[in-house]
């Protein structure tokens, strides 16, 4: 290779790998030798994490169900809030418009005059 | 020491004396692997020591059934793929243009001595696709069987003559461009 490394790399990397890994255990066992302990360990993990996924799943569909009755609740509630008498629903006097405004007859001609309506056309008899 | 000793002395409980029967032997071998990827000393020697640290981790899951040539042979080239990903990553974002860094590197490199035709050779296979490079450095300078890069790679022995053929007839053209 064209190329060179410094003095006494390898010899100085050789020492600094074992130095790093000196602290460090192998993190696995060899394979076909794993310990009871291994096996209950990896078991109790995945028996956790099914509990886990069985509680969440009941936990959603409780509450989806709980929130589908709510929504009908509801809607019974304000259905029967809502007039479904067509007299009632027909009946101006009922929303109270008519009946609390402070409209005269002369705020009514006032109103169609300034419309463009010529006053000879008003009859007044018909707002007296 | 040859890697059925290594194996035999890790089996006995000598876990400590075979690894660092690993580190001497395979370190060179590795250090030049690598090298031929990063183009630098300093790169080279962090990929080194990463790629020893996780063979120590992985070694008692090495189940035997490739050589451990092949297995450490592939925990590094993954090391220096992921490193080239890293960089390619790094030279996008920073709008750089990793050949070119790749290149300068080797006309930087306090630790190049070789001539103007390695230079450029070497500049060459750096322009060279990640897979194209990969083959061709563990077939020219590692001199290995197609069989074995194989191993290594986990690509058939087709698919890497052809890549080795194309490797080879870039490098070829770039360099009677020069010379």
């Amino acid at each position: 290779m064209p190329f060179n490394v410094p003095d006494g790399y390898f010899e100085g990397m050789k020492r600094q790998v074992m130095d790093n890994i000196g602290s460090m255990a192998p993190d696995r066992l060899p394979s076909g030798r794993k310990p009871i302990r291994y096996i209950i360990l990896q078991t109790a993990t995945a028996a956790a994490m099914l509990a886990a996924a069985v509680t969440g799943s009941i936990s959603f569909i409780s509450s989806h169900i709980d929130r589908k009755k709510q929504m009908l609740d509801d809607t019974f509630f304000y259905t029967e809030l809502m007039p479904n008498d067509t007299d009632v629903l027909y009946d101006a006097d009922s929303y109270g418009y008519v009946a609390d405004s402070d409209i005269s007859d002369e705020d009514i001609i006032d109103y169609l005059i300034y419309s463009g309506i010529p006053v000879e056309q008003l009859n007044e008899s018909d707002y007296e | 020491m040859s890697d059925r000793e290594i194996m035999r002395l890790y089996r006995s409980g000598e876990r400590t004396k075979a690894f660092e029967a690993i580190v001497s032997v395979y370190s060179e071998r590795l250090y030049w692997h690598i090298r031929r990827f990063t183009c630098s000393h300093e790169d080279t020697d962090d990929l080194l020591q990463d790629t020893f640290t996780k063979i120590w981790a992985a070694l008692p899951s090495f189940r035997e059934d490739a050589q451990l040539f092949t297995w450490i042979y592939r925990i590094a080239t993954n090391e220096a793929l992921n490193f080239l990903r890293r960089k390619k990553v790094r030279a996008m974002i920073s709008f750089e243009n990793i050949r070119s860094d790749m290149e300068k590197r080797i006309d930087t490199d306090p630790c190049f001595n070789g001539d103007a035709i390695q230079r450029q050779l070497h500049k060459a296979i750096q322009r060279l696709p990640p897979k194209q490079r990969l083959v061709f450095n563990l077939r020219y300078f590692d001199e290995m069987k197609y069989e074995q890069i194989s191993e290594i790679t986990g690509i058939t022995t087709g698919s890497l003559k052809a890549s080795y053929h194309h490797a080879y007839n870039k490098i070829k053209t770039e360099l009677e461009k020069i010379f």
